[in-house]
């Protein structure tokens, strides 16, 4: 089986003129704080919450700006961002495409089940994961660089 | 410093015959003539001089040089207004002369800041008449926005607007264009690919690179981009470098193919939004053809407003265009194109971007042909497939670049649409690369090789990418913030200036019309954020704001709104000059709002020098006696066949062209200035010690002979005082005077000699300071109006001046 090490770009502080880029872009994103560390059961990190845009009409944009204006509801990460600015980062689906053969909403409970096994639950602001992929269908291990949240 | 005018002489120039001279001293003149005595042959010439044109005189038909000239004018005369100023060096005649058949019109004053006081007054509001009152009100909501937006200056604020939305567009899609998102991926795909790892951060590389190292003890730990250079070179080995040179090209290669394949959908999808505009314009080309023509009609609209052309025809094909109609016609044209102008806009920014993406595509392949492989015949396949692909991006850029009006149609894009099939060739590249890769795997340091130099290569393409992007990003968002801010200061400062503008335009409404039901009349803005597309005016009327003015205001109400908006503009606006011109703007007033608009002028404009003519009687007497208390000038226009227009003069104008005239010792003219200066006196004597006359009606009254109340005043005189009496000598040497006979007697000049003439001057002189106080600071007449009843005396103002007197 294939190993690909997932490294994270240069995050962007969590703000409006930062996210408008990102029409068109379909991937999964990652909001972090910039200073809370929260104490997971295994390790600490500042990852707060993983998302997934699906199609490049509801890209990472719309995604992101959803929840910055608190459009998504996700109360958790509008109090973090109250309490200490948020950073974020994304990896763009068409990078790994050509090596993961599902969806993308299996690479995003993918990414969480991987934070589960290392800090032992989800990301404190996520509160669902999407079908579980079974390890026996894939043919790709990722080796995601979740130091870097640290 | 404002400017005021010292002295106006007009002759030759619509009614006026002869030579009219008003010698104003700053000071502000009250004009009174009846319909038809050639009030507006004042306003016309003023309005000629400063503005080159008589806006009732532009309609069709009319040369204005010709209407403008007064018809008793020979062509050997020279008619002309001559303008004295508070700054002198503005002083100039403007003078309208016949030349071969022709009348020409020029400036005395040649001077470059004359010229450019001439240029700023024009933008300024001097001449009010009663017929323009309601331009602006009648005016559609649009126009009053353009009309408000052209004096202050807004509409070349929108140009800059303009321009700085046109940058931050051009950076938009330049960023499209470039798609850096997409060439940052398919760096990271090779990166995967190479070393199983995306990766956008220098220390994670060297992280992933020392890990592929460790097995390889080469005794070196990468820390940076030369470390890995070091690497390369300890790894690399000279029999390789051919086989390592190929696979680079054919990585390369695929590399680039891959970016485009991924953009197919960029490409397809931009062109049929081109092919979409340029169908819809192409369709109706002649609509497209006439925004072309936008440039021209602006420019001959510009060519008839500054008069650079003046004649009753079309100025680009000479025949014959009534200049109104011109005027019209252009501007339903340029209505026209408005919509056609928006839809070429919507084309040329698809236009933009397809040409764009398809060239810089182009120059990417273009890259893949200056290496040494491209041309080698073991890769002609693949040197075929790409030159196919430039072919095919090349139809982009040249219907991209066809011209909407040559008639042509484009491609449709069907038959242009890039497919995946055109990008076949990337699965022979990456089978041709899996071949040689597959060759080195026996060679362990090769293939380690070329894959940290890929991966290298790739992160420093990355970072090229990211800073480009940023810089583009960047400047975007800068000019988003220049753009936003000056929208937003734009639209402060409009808001501001209205709503100031409008506090004005409400405080002398009300001024006129006080507790009256229409309150807090103002100016509103009409539409989105930065696109404002009119203006309105707006009042509080029954409790609720309501508009537009026409829906409940009398013609009185109307035309004093027109009067408060004029006045505000000149508060606002009028920064060169400190005069205006009211012609007879009260004509449609009732009897109260003409004294509210005269109580207005005097307390609002006290310090600007006013020119109001009027031909109402009633209100003249009622402004006079206001205007003599302000040292205004007062006056009286007169007409007859023989003069033309002219005024009735004043004592004191008389006074001067007397002095003048004895001065240089010319006796021709003096006839009638030292009658009327003689009447004028007498009849003011006569008013102020109750010297009582037989009674005559209405103007009759005017027309008594100097004799009549020269010996009703020695009568009165014998009558009440033995002080005044004791100078009758003074008195009697005027009435005993050959000149008086000569006066009496003759309508024109007379023909004696100077030395008479003096004497009689003098003799005239010292009648009037025996009712006159001489003080300066005084100067009233005696009156029985400061009857001191104690003293039982009549007395000047300061009673420097007095006499006994018997009532």
């Amino acid at each position: 089986m294939q190993t690909i090490s997932i490294y994270f770009d240069e995050a962007k502080p969590f703000e409006a003129t930062n996210i408008e880029y990102l029409s068109g872009v379909v991937g999964l994103y990652f909001i972090f704080s910039q200073n809370t560390f929260i104490e997971y059961p295994f390790d600490k990190s500042r990852l707060l919450y993983i998302g997934m845009s699906e199609r490049k009409t509801n890209n990472i944009r719309n995604r992101l700006i959803g929840h910055f204006g608190g459009k998504s509801k996700n109360v958790g990460l509008m109090n973090y961002r109250k309490k200490s600015p948020l950073l974020f980062t994304y990896i763009n689906f068409d990078i790994l495409k050509a090596n993961w053969h599902f969806r993308i909403e299996d690479l995003e409970s993918y990414f969480i089940l991987s934070f589960v096994e290392h800090f032992g639950v989800y990301p404190i602001c996520n509160n669902k994961t999407g079908a579980e992929i079974h390890s026996s269908e894939l043919n790709v291990n990722f080796k995601i660089d979740w130091s870097y949240f640290k | 410093m404002s400017t005021k005018i010292k002295k106006i002489v007009i002759s030759g120039l619509r009614g006026v015959k002869n030579k009219i001279e008003l010698s104003l001293s700053e000071k502000s003149i009250l004009l009174y003539g009846d319909n038809g005595t050639g009030k507006s042959s004042i306003s016309d010439s003023l309005e000629w001089f400063f503005n080159d044109e008589v806006t009732h005189l532009s309609g069709s038909e009319i040369v204005l040089n010709d209407a403008l000239r007064s018809s008793a004018c020979s062509d050997a005369d020279t008619s002309f207004v001559e303008i004295e100023f508070t700054r002198n060096r503005f002083n100039s005649s403007k003078t309208l002369t016949s030349k071969k058949g022709k009348l020409v019109s020029e400036f005395s004053n040649k001077d470059t800041d004359f010229i450019s006081y001439i240029s700023k007054t024009q933008k300024e509001n001097l001449i009010l008449r009663y017929q323009h009152l309601r331009d602006f009100i009648d005016k559609p909501k649009g126009e009053k926005l353009k009309s408000l937006s052209d004096v202050i200056g807004y509409a070349e604020v929108n140009k800059i607007k303009e321009v700085l939305k046109k940058g931050y567009n051009s950076l938009k899609t330049e960023i499209k264009s470039q798609n850096y998102e997409s060439q940052i991926n398919t760096q990271k795909q090779l990166q995967i690919e190479k070393i199983g790892a995306s990766i956008g951060v220098e220390k994670d590389l060297f992280e992933k690179i020392n890990h592929i190292i460790s097995p390889l003890n080469l005794a070196i730990v990468v820390n940076s981009l030369n470390d890995i250079d070091s690497v390369l070179t300890l790894l690399k080995a000279p029999a390789n470098i051919r086989i390592l040179n190929e696979l680079r090209f054919l990585e390369n290669s695929k590399t680039a193919l891959t970016v485009l394949k991924s953009e197919i959908e960029l490409l397809n999808s931009e062109y049929s939004k081109y092919y979409y505009e340029y169908k819809k314009i192409a369709d109706n080309v002649q609509n497209i053809m006439k925004v072309f023509l936008a440039d021209l009609l602006k420019a001959g609209s510009t060519v008839i407003e500054k008069k650079f052309h003046k004649d009753d025809t079309c100025p680009l094909c000479l025949q014959p265009k009534r200049k109104d109609e011109l005027v019209q016609d252009i501007k339903n044209r340029l209505q026209e194109i408005e919509e056609s102008l928006k839809m070429k806009a919507a084309f040329d920014s698809t236009k933009e971007s397809i040409t764009k993406i398809a060239t810089e595509r182009i120059k990417r392949l273009d890259n893949l042909r200056i290496d040494n492989y491209y041309n080698d015949e073991r890769f002609k396949s693949i040197k075929e497939a790409i030159e196919d692909l430039i072919t095919k991006i090349s139809m982009y850029e040249k219907e991209g670049k066809e011209k909407v009006t040559s008639g042509n149609m484009i491609s449709e894009p069907s038959k242009l649409k890039l497919t995946k099939v055109d990008f076949a060739t990337v699965e022979v590249l990456a089978t041709k690369i899996d071949v040689i890769q597959t060759s080195l795997k026996k060679d362990n340091n090769t293939v380690t090789y070329s894959n940290i130099s890929s991966a290298k290569e790739a992160f420093l393409r990355i970072k090229k990418f990211e800073k480009e992007k940023k810089v583009l990003e960047d400047q975007r968002a800068s000019m988003e913030l220049i753009y936003n801010e000056f929208v937003k200061k734009q639209k402060e400062g409009l808001q501001h200036f209205i709503s100031t503008f409008s506090d004005t335009i409400n405080e002398y409404y009300q001024f006129m019309n006080p507790g009256e039901q229409f309150k807090e009349l103002k100016i509103i803005t009409i539409g989105e954020e930065d696109e404002l597309n009119g203006i309105t005016i707006q009042y509080q009327y029954k409790g609720g704001p309501t508009s537009p003015p026409q829906k409940y205001f009398s013609e009185s109400h109307l035309n004093c709104f027109g009067l408060s908006f004029f006045l505000a503009s000149v508060a606002a606006f009028n920064k060169e000059n400190k005069f205006v011109v009211l012609d007879d703007v009260i004509s449609s007033f009732d009897t109260n709002h003409r004294k509210r608009f005269a109580d207005l002028i005097f307390e609002k404009f006290a310090d600007c020098q006013i020119i109001l003519l009027t031909h109402e009687h009633e209100w003249y007497q009622y402004v006079s006696q206001l205007a003599k208390r302000k040292n205004w000038s007062i006056n009286e226009l007169k007409y007859n066949e023989s003069d033309g227009t002219h005024v009735d003069d004043q004592p004191s104008e008389l006074r001067t062209i007397i002095e003048a005239s004895l001065a240089q010792g010319d006796v021709s003219i003096l006839a009638n200035p030292i009658r009327k200066y003689l009447e004028h006196l007498l009849k003011d004597i006569a008013v102020n010690l109750e010297v009582k006359v037989n009674f005559r009606f209405n103007e009759l009254n005017e027309k008594r002979m100097p004799d009549e109340l020269l010996n009703e005043l020695k009568a009165k005189i014998n009558k009440c005082s033995n002080e005044l009496k004791a100078q009758m000598p003074i008195i009697d040497r005027i009435i005993n005077s050959n000149i008086l006979g000569n006066l009496l007697s003759h309508d024109n000049s007379i023909s004696p000699k100077l030395g008479d003439i003096k004497a009689f001057w003098i003799d005239l002189n010292a009648m009037e300071a025996l009712f006159y106080c001489q003080l300066t600071a005084c100067k009233k007449p005696v009156s029985v109006k400061n009857y001191d009843t104690v003293k039982k005396r009549i007395r000047c103002g300061c009673d420097k001046t007095n006499y006994d007197w018997k009532l």
